[in-house]
């Protein structure tokens, strides 16, 4: 028996919630239909190993938009930011580098390093503070057309680069070599100190399939910088009860709308008639009816699988197949029943309630980018580690704790020594076992104290969370599938070829990173029709 | 008083030179070498060879140089090889790429009938989009500061231009420009030849690989100087250096004076105004303007004193990425190498030789550089100019040349080393080549730095990244007019906009906004 809906919204990770809490309050009756068995998407919060909640993939909160927060009113539905204080990076020879939020902490440990690049550090800060404030603007907008060539789409372009031409001198030229630099090159222009520029440039490459060294990553470095929390720009948090309250957070401020969220539903096709959509076809055969659809999975499910490519534009149909993917990230989730003893900084203390960086060296980031360009995971990978139980003991069992590891490089095309394509299910364990042991290097007891570990590749990412490829940002952040390019040259404005059908995820305009902003914008863009 | 001193004799200095004296500047022209040509020069070896020691091909020159300058009245007779370039697989397969694009997808065919059924909408549709960027290389960049009517006039050509394009085209040229030139040619190609083929131009010179983020705009860049994607190999009858030669009897026939063995020291000034230099002799020499037409780094900041210009443009002068990659090998041989992929076909070696099988081959020689190595398999483009112009050596001898990438800009690089990694490549194409070889001539990057002034050994002075190109060319807020702090100081070399390889377009750029300038001054 079909059910009609005003909105369906396909995927209730933190963008699908968004965009449904939205819809909600503005009065539109709307379902999202979610596959898996809770809502989260990829901050999901899961018990794999019992008594420990995982942050399954994502770890760390930042850049959730203020404005969504606050008219979402998430505080009173139960998320609540934690600090995370600092990043520790522990280095071969046992020294080691520590920056906080105390200024004055920082500045005494850069400075034991350089006293030059400790004062530099400052000035770069407000640099890039000034740099977000420009950005900031564009991050909100929905992206025009420019290609129409119409006048309506070409003023928030010249809009943008009057403000460009009218920022100081210095912010000019820091803003335009941002866009195209690598981050060590730039970090290059500030700071002399190698392992401070290998951890803050390893921000630049987060999610991409990038290096440290390629141009285009400087850019990404502003991507991240641009966090709000409580308003303090860049600072990075944890969300009590791991990321997955983000999720859940949206979806009871969504469903406190009106909003009616379904699990365990998955959708099979998208239907469409005379170039309109008119509601989904579930896995198991059930319609459901709405004359809006707003899909916040990634645009090759949605377009080749849902969709059908017999629907859209050969044009379209071409610009989907060739938006990037190129999954580069892992995942590694430990259960330990212990601290890791750093050698750099032995014991329990504050150092391990920050992020901990395994990025010693620049060479030591690119070399690792090396091994993936060739078909390999690397063999020294880079780590964000986080250990959230420090800060919110409900995620583990007292005494206990958990290990969250962000890793790069894992290529989604893996190859063998020869060439040939390899499976990603063969070499699991070896690549945790690369990335216990790069972690092993700067705090050998960590092997005696692992309960559990749950390795996700990118292969694993995608099966689990619908995230093609593996890529966590739905899509390359790559300068030619951004902004007005995002995910095709013409519809980056959260419309698509098939009129009622709305695209409100990472895959849009302003990119992945849990923002939040593409459901927002979507959901405003759906709103108002066509 | 001279109202004009250029300083260096290279190609966009000659033009600049010519194109103000016959505006009626009076013009001194300074090269510190024996004989001008800075990239384009022809040498005779110890054993009679006339090698091009720098450069073997020419941009080509730009229409609007030729044009300016007439150019095509100056007795040069320019040689357009055909075919323009092969490039051989590991495996003896090779691709010959012709002027003619119907013999091209013929020869493409052998390996690809795919590719060869794309060669030609890719190459109309490279040079349409490429059309975009000759237009805005033609004039010098807007000012961004106060723009006036004449930048916005020019703006609204290349705007013109672009929507000229039509839709599709146009969000193409969006894409491309920031992209991964290892992407773009995957959209278009599938076989590893061609896409390497087209990559290596794209990377040529450059600090980057294949993957690097903006070779897209690199490979339109070099196609808006030259229409063919492998590009031409445009050279002229007794080397590149009988350019210079014959574009150096036209400046002095224009009023040019031109003085070479002089080296210029140091840049006078007077207050915050340049008035003259001072040669490595002492010598000083005033006059109303000085113009470099060398590398911008040199210029700003070896030849003027550092009180004379404010700290922020020195700092921003001295963080122009200027990575030299490129190696130059000259050979001199005693007889003809034997290609036998080219199954006993001669005609292949008029043109160009490309040693750059497959992408990844690319990426790896261009990995060894970012940690300050010497490619261990180092891709090669090999010219062989006694194909065209027997003249150029003793009968049945010939002359090679080759460049190699890459090549770190280090005086630690060893000569032998970098010869020997060359010829390796080489060698199983060609197996009777180093019998052949009785001269040998190996300049690295500091080698190009130590003699021709290249900071870094950066043969376009400075990477043509998105950031230092265009309005950001030499720098942001410097770029339209070619000037700098000090008044009557500018520049005028490829560190300038447009940049690019031996086309000329930058010295004629800076030579009218010079002129603007000048002509302003006289007035006030």
């Amino acid at each position: 028996m079909p059910q009609q809906y005003d909105a369906i919204v396909i995927g209730a990770g933190h963008n699908g919630l968004t965009a449904a809490a939205y819809l909600a309050r503005a009065g539109r009756k709307v379902v999202v239909l979610e596959r898996r068995h809770l809502v989260g998407g990829a901050p999901g919060p899961e018990e794999i190993y019992p008594g420990f909640k995982y942050s399954v993939c994502s770890y760390v909160v930042s850049l959730l938009r203020p404005e969504i927060i606050r008219e979402l009113e998430l505080a009173r539905h139960g998320l609540e930011i934690l600090p995370l204080d600092g990043t520790f990076t522990p280095m071969p020879s046992g020294d080691y580098l520590w920056r906080t939020n105390d200024h004055a902490q920082t500045f005494r440990d850069i400075s034991r390093h350089s006293r030059v690049d400790a004062e530099a550090y400052d000035e770069y800060g407000r640099a890039m503070v000034e740099m977000g404030r420009f950005a900031k603007p564009i991050l909100g907008m929905t992206p025009p057309d420019p290609f129409s060539l119409k006048l309506k789409d070409l003023k928030p372009l010249a809009d943008i680069a009057n403000r460009f031409r009218k920022l100081p001198d210095h912010d000019r030229y820091n803003q335009l070599q941002l866009l195209t630099m690598s981050a060590v090159d730039f970090l290059d222009q500030w700071f002399e100190t190698d392992v401070l520029k290998a951890t803050m440039s390893a921000s630049g490459i987060i999610g991409t399939f990038l290096g440290v060294k390629s141009p285009g990553t400087a850019y990404v470095l502003l991507h991240h910088y641009m966090g709000e929390i409580d308003g303090a720009f860049r600072s990075w948090g944890l969300s009590r009860g791991g990321t997955g309250m983000v999720s859940e957070s949206i979806a009871s401020a969504a469903r406190a709308g009106g909003a009616e969220i379904r699990l365990d539903c998955s959708v099979s096709k998208i239907m469409v008639s005379n170039g309109r959509a008119s509601g989904v076809v579930l896995e198991n055969g059930d319609y459901i009816l709405a004359n809006t659809v707003l899909s916040s999975v990634d645009p090759r499910l949605t377009f080749q699988k849902m969709v059908g490519e017999a629907h859209l534009p050969d044009d379209f149909v071409e610009d989907i197949r060739r938006y990037k993917f190129r999954g580069s990230s892992g995942k590694v989730n430990i259960a330990l029943d212990g601290l890791p003893d750093f050698t750099a900084m032995k014991g329990v203390g504050p150092h391990l309630r920050g992020a901990i960086s395994i990025s010693p060296s620049i060479d030591y980031m690119e070399r690792a980018y090396d091994d993936a360009k060739y078909g390999q995971f690397s063999k020294k990978p880079y780590i964000d580690i986080v250990i959230p139980s420090l800060t919110d003991p409900s995620v583990a069992p007292p005494g206990k704790h958990v290990m969250s590891c962000f890793v790069q490089y894992a290529p989604y095309d893996l190859r063998n020594d020869d060439g040939t394509p390899a499976d990603w299910d063969d070499h699991r364990e070896a690549f945790g076992d690369a990335v216990i042991n790069a972690i092993a290097e700067h705090a050998p007891n960590i092997r005696d104290h692992i309960l559990h570990r749950q390795v996700l590749t990118p292969l694993d990412i995608e099966r689990t969370f619908g995230l093609s490829e593996g890529n966590i940002f739905q899509g390359e952040l790559t300068l030619e599938q951004l902004f007005f390019l995002r995910p095709a040259p013409g519809w980056a404005d959260y419309r698509t070829p098939v009129k009622g059908l709305y695209m409100c995820g990472s895959a849009t305009h302003p990119g992945g990173g849990i923002m939040g902003a593409p459901g927002r914008n979507a959901a405003f863009v759906a709103m108002k029709g066509r | 008083m001279t109202d004009v001193i250029i300083i260096g004799g290279g190609l966009n200095g000659l033009v600049a030179a010519t194109w103000l004296a016959q505006k009626k500047f009076s013009v001194l022209l300074l090269e510190r070498h024996d004989q001008v040509g800075g990239a384009a020069v022809t040498t005779t070896s110890a054993r009679g060879f006339k090698t091009p020691t720098l450069s073997h091909s020419l941009g080509p020159i730009s229409a609007d140089v030729v044009r300016a300058l007439r150019l095509d009245r100056a007795g040069v007779e320019f040689i357009t090889p055909d075919p323009v370039l092969t490039t051989f697989g590991s495996d003896g397969h090779a691709i010959t790429f012709h002027r003619d694009h119907v013999l091209t997808a013929a020869s493409i065919g052998g390996v690809s009938a795919r590719d060869a059924a794309n060669w030609q909408p890719f190459v109309q549709t490279m040079q349409k989009l490429a059309g975009v960027l000759d237009a805005i290389n033609q004039h010098p960049a807007p000012s961004i500061d106060e723009p006036g009517a004449g930048d916005a006039w020019r703006m609204l050509q290349v705007g013109r231009r672009a929507r000229a394009l039509g839709r599709r085209d146009l969000a193409r040229l969006g894409r491309y420009v920031p992209i991964a030139v290892a992407d773009l040619v995957s959209e278009w190609f599938e076989t590893d030849l061609m896409q390497a083929a087209i990559a290596s131009r794209a990377v040529f010179g450059h600090q980057m690989g294949p993957w690097s983020a903006g070779t897209g705009a690199l490979l339109l860049q070099r196609m808006a100087e030259d229409p063919m994607p492998v590009g031409g190999g445009v050279t002229v009858k007794g080397g590149p250096g009988a350019l210079t030669t014959a574009l150096a009897s036209i400046a002095s026939a224009a009023g040019v004076t031109i003085r070479t063995g002089a080296r210029v020291a140091q840049i006078l000034t007077r207050g915050d105004a340049a008035v003259g230099v001072m040669l490595e002799s002492g010598e000083e020499l005033p006059a109303h303007a000085v113009v470099g037409a060398i590398d911008p780094k040199q210029l700003y900041l070896s030849l003027v004193d550092p009180g004379a210009l404010p700290p922020t443009f020195r700092q921003r002068v001295q963080q122009i990425r200027a990575r030299g990659v490129l190696a130059k090998i000259n050979l001199s041989l005693s007889g003809g190498p034997v290609f036998p992929a080219l199954l006993g076909d001669d005609v292949p070696l008029r043109g160009r030789l490309l040693f750059a099988p497959t992408i990844d081959y690319l990426e790896r020689a261009y990995d060894a550089v970012k940690y300050g190595r010497m490619s261990e398999h180092p891709w090669i483009e090999a010219s062989i100019p006694t194909a065209n112009d027997s003249d150029l050596a003793p009968p049945g001898q010939h002359v090679m040349s080759l460049y190699v990438h890459y090549v770190p800009h280090s005086d630690s690089v060893s000569h032998e080393g970098l010869l020997s990694r060359a010829l390796d490549v080489l060698r199983p194409h060609a197996p009777n080549l180093d019998s052949l070889i009785v001269e040998r001539e190996v300049l690295t990057p500091y080698d190009l730095e130590q003699g021709w002034g290249y900071s870094g050994g950066h043969i376009f002075h400075g990477e043509g990244a998105l950031d230092q190109w265009w309005i950001s060319r030499p720098l942001l807020g410097w770029a339209h007019h070619y000037g700098s702090p000090l008044s009557g100081l500018f520049l005028a070399g490829a560190g300038s906009h447009p940049g690019g390889g031996l086309t000329g377009q930058s010295g004629l750029n800076a030579a009218r906004a010079i002129s603007v300038a000048l002509g302003r001054r006289r007035r006030a």
